[in-house]
């Protein structure tokens, strides 16, 4: 009788761990398009043992805890190629955006196959209305009392000096697109930050006593450390004896460690300081990698050394082309362009004050054709402010930015490999599998009704012992 | 391995991303026909086009230069070409000049070349485009560059020159220089003639055989005479054109030269394009295919 009735007990707890088990199945198979979850089984074992005179026996079976596969060497895998990926998409999107502001295009239909139909085109680059502009002063020189030829001049100057100050002017919009970008980027660390600390609080509650017990709480706040991993590159290490609280470390510029959240608490909020240097209530950090790294470093280099160039041919052209003009004893380009400007057409320059000379012959050329030669004139710094030949110093502005906007989409390609690679290893792991998780509840439906069974037994044999025995 | 639920479709993107991609890079280079569009397409390869096309449009204007100058100098050609008929005509009638030759045929012939003079200038003192051929670079100025002082009578007396003694110049190619005009010294020899001709009115008007003749030595035939100045300033203007015919050959030659090279980088090789499209395509297709029936196999059927 004794045994019947344990047995029993027994089986009622059999019971409640298949059930558990095939609920666990069920959340999993929920979960299964969920990247943030990992999947959790059951932990099953004895409820204790005891001597019962023949052996020492079990006293059943119970569900001990939940376990998660998680694996923080994975995780912290996934989360170093998240954050050198966000930083190069972040630079490419910067440098994407700096290439289509020099507007150095290539469109060969609008180019002429034949040497005597040259196009009168104006599009393309800086690299175009260049040499427009020195094949004016050509034509000029070849027809200096030509009216008609005189207003194309000024005309290609006037193209020059625009498209030289609005190629600067764009520049400038993607830098101040990327600090607008930075600062709602840092408002997004900042929220990431306090979630991270609040999640702490809520797993030290949980598991207050039971370790590791708070799985999806864990899950969440793994994700939320993913997310921040995209902005810069950061380290998380367990706080000891606070019941699974985290502390988010990033160095600063001593290569002393700096606790961002540090359990429950955020120690203060991510600041920029002038385009160039993060802040964390005070302190300097020393970010690396992250998009918000790649922009902040796309802008201040590439970007501001492609505008310094600008500038710098800018300058050579007005002193270079006044240089030569003076003897006229007066300016080609304004010597102060207006506010916000590179480069400007002196305003009393006209038709009729345009001069190819500085001698009193009507059809001298001299000074036009100075100026003609200018276009392959080297010049070299730091005598000037730019090296080689006007157009060769802009091509090479434009293809250092380019070989640069190249190299991050080759290198954002390999590490886009690389990122799969870590996720789908960790996902190895961690990821929920249709199929076991199909063959875990056949598994488990059939424990379950193996153990149903056996209470069926027992049930039997106390009807046996209890309704007939003594009744024959 | 142990896979799961989005192993399959994880790859699966991947793999139709980046091959979609490639097809993408394909249609873009096959529907504009070149490789090259950004600059980031082939940094280095868009720094040798930028500059050979800065080359090839300097080519198009010293081509362009080169025409301007060929107009010149043809113009240059048939105005010099205009007072040597003028001073062929002079001659043939100072040199039937004689002793028996009567007083209405010499005032006759003083009063033609009188026409001739007239000529003369006006033919020295044609512009092209609004500008004076013959007066070095001061082709704008206002003032004729021949100027012509008048007796009493209304005949001229006197031509001069006050054009300029230098020259404009023009490039026909980097660092090369030419100038399609005449000098300011063949333009004095254009005045020279001209009082030349002035000078031999007045002697056959004068009616002195020997005079005249002594003056059509000076124009023609004799040593020194103005005709061989005016035909060597010819000559020079037809070298002039032949210099600028040869630059512009050689312009076409190294522009299409620069063509060549830009379109060696720029442009796509259509059936390596074709090629790789295809291959694409197939591992597209392949990527498809094999997902859909991967994904089409579950435990699930398997079930009740």
């Amino acid at each position: 009788m004794p045994g019947l009735i344990s047995s029993l007990v027994n089986s009622n707890g059999a019971l409640r761990v298949h059930s558990k088990s095939l609920e666990i199945t069920g959340k999993n198979l929920a979960n299964i398009n969920n990247r943030g979850y990992s999947k959790q089984r059951v932990d099953v074992g004895d409820r204790g043992s005891i001597e019962t005179g023949i052996a020492t026996e079990s006293m059943g079976v119970e569900a001990l805890e939940l376990r998660q596969n998680r694996d923080v060497l994975l995780d912290k895998g996934v989360m170093r190629e998240y954050t050198a990926m966000s930083g190069m998409e972040a630079a490419k999107k910067v440098l994407e955006n700096a290439q289509t502001a020099l507007g150095q295009f290539l469109d060969r239909t609008k180019d002429s196959s034949s040497i005597q139909n040259a196009p009168s085109s104006n599009g393309g680059g800086i690299s175009d209305v260049l040499s427009d502009f020195f094949n004016a002063w050509e034509s000029f020189s070849v027809k200096p009392n030509d009216v008609g030829v005189k207003q194309l001049l000024i005309e290609k100057a006037d193209i020059l000096s625009e498209k030289i100050n609005l190629t600067d002017q764009r520049l400038s919009e993607v830098q101040t697109n990327v600090d607008d970008q930075i600062d709602s980027d840092l408002i997004d660390v900042n929220g990431i930050l306090n979630t991270i600390a609040e999640q702490n609080a809520a797993i030290a509650k949980a598991e207050n006593g039971r370790p590791n017990s708070a799985v999806d709480l864990r899950d969440q706040r793994q994700a939320k450390l993913e997310e921040l991993s995209k902005y810069f590159k950061v380290t998380f290490e367990n706080k000891s004896d606070s019941n699974g609280q985290i502390t988010v470390n990033v160095s600063d510029k001593n290569g002393n460690k700096v606790l961002l959240v540090d359990g429950t608490n955020v120690n203060g909020s991510l600041s920029v300081q002038n385009s160039e240097k993060f802040l964390f209530n005070g302190t300097e950090l020393n970010l690396t990698e992250g998009a918000l790294v790649g922009q902040l470093d796309a802008r201040n280099n590439d970007v501001q050394k492609a505008r310094v160039q600008v500038a710098n041919l800018s300058t050579q052209l007005v002193s270079s082309i006044n240089g030569a003009y003076s003897v006229t004893g007066k300016t080609f380009f304004a010597a102060t362009p207006a506010t916000g400007k590179l480069i400007d057409i002196d305003s009393s320059l006209t038709v009729a004050s345009l001069k190819a000379t500085s001698t009193a012959n009507a059809g001298a050329n001299e000074l036009a054709l100075a100026i003609a030669e200018l276009a392959n004139n080297k010049f070299a710094t730091p005598a000037n402010t730019i090296d080689g030949t006007f157009s060769a110093f802009y091509n090479s502005t434009v293809s250092q930015l380019a070989q640069k906007l190249s190299t991050t989409d080759v290198q954002l390609e390999d590490q886009k490999l690389s990122e799969q690679m870590a996720r789908s290893t960790r996902d190895e792991f961690s990821g929920v599998s249709q199929d076991e998780e199909m063959t875990d509840m056949m598994k488990f439906q059939r424990s379950f009704q193996a153990t149903a069974r056996h209470i069926n037994v027992i049930d039997d044999l106390l009807d046996l012992v209890v309704n007939r025995l003594g009744k024959f | 391995m142990r896979v799961t639920f989005n192993t399959f479709p994880d790859t699966l993107l991947g793999r139709l991303q980046s091959l979609g991609g490639e097809q993408n890079k394909s249609l873009v280079q096959l529907s504009t026909g070149q490789r090259i569009s950004a600059p980031s397409d082939d940094p280095a390869a868009m720094q040798r086009i930028l500059t050979l096309r800065t080359e090839k449009k300097e080519n198009q204007q010293y081509y362009r230069n080169a025409i301007d100058g060929t107009e010149i100098s043809k113009t240059t050609f048939s105005t010099l070409d205009q007072l040597n008929k003028l001073l062929t005509r002079a001659t043939e009638l100072a040199s039937n000049v004689s002793g028996a030759t009567s007083t209405q045929e010499f005032n006759a012939k003083g009063s033609e070349i009188n026409q001739l003079i007239e000529q003369g200038l006006n033919v020295a003192n044609s512009k092209l485009r609004g500008s004076y051929i013959l007066a070095g670079d001061a082709s704008g100025s206002a003032d004729k560059p021949f100027q012509a002082t008048q007796g009493a009578d209304g005949f001229i007396t006197k031509v001069d020159y006050k054009g300029s003694n230098t020259v404009a110049e023009m490039h026909i190619g980097e660092g090369t220089i030419i100038s399609a005009s005449t000098t300011g010294a063949e333009n004095q020899n254009v005045a020279d003639m001209l009082n030349k001709l002035v000078e031999l009115r007045d002697k056959m008007k004068a009616k002195k055989s020997d005079d005249v003749l002594a003056v059509k030595l000076q124009l023609s035939d004799g040593p020194d005479n103005v005709e061989d100045k005016i035909l060597s300033s010819m000559s020079r203007a037809g070298a002039t054109q032949y210099r600028l015919e040869v630059a512009m050959n050689d312009l076409t030659n190294r522009y299409d030269a620069t063509e060549q090279l830009i379109s060696t980088d720029a442009d796509i090789d259509f059936a390596e394009a074709t090629v790789r499209l295809n291959r694409a395509q197939m591992a597209y297709q392949a990527a498809i295919q094999s997902g859909a029936k991967i994904e089409s196999n579950s435990l699930l059927d398997y079930l009740r």
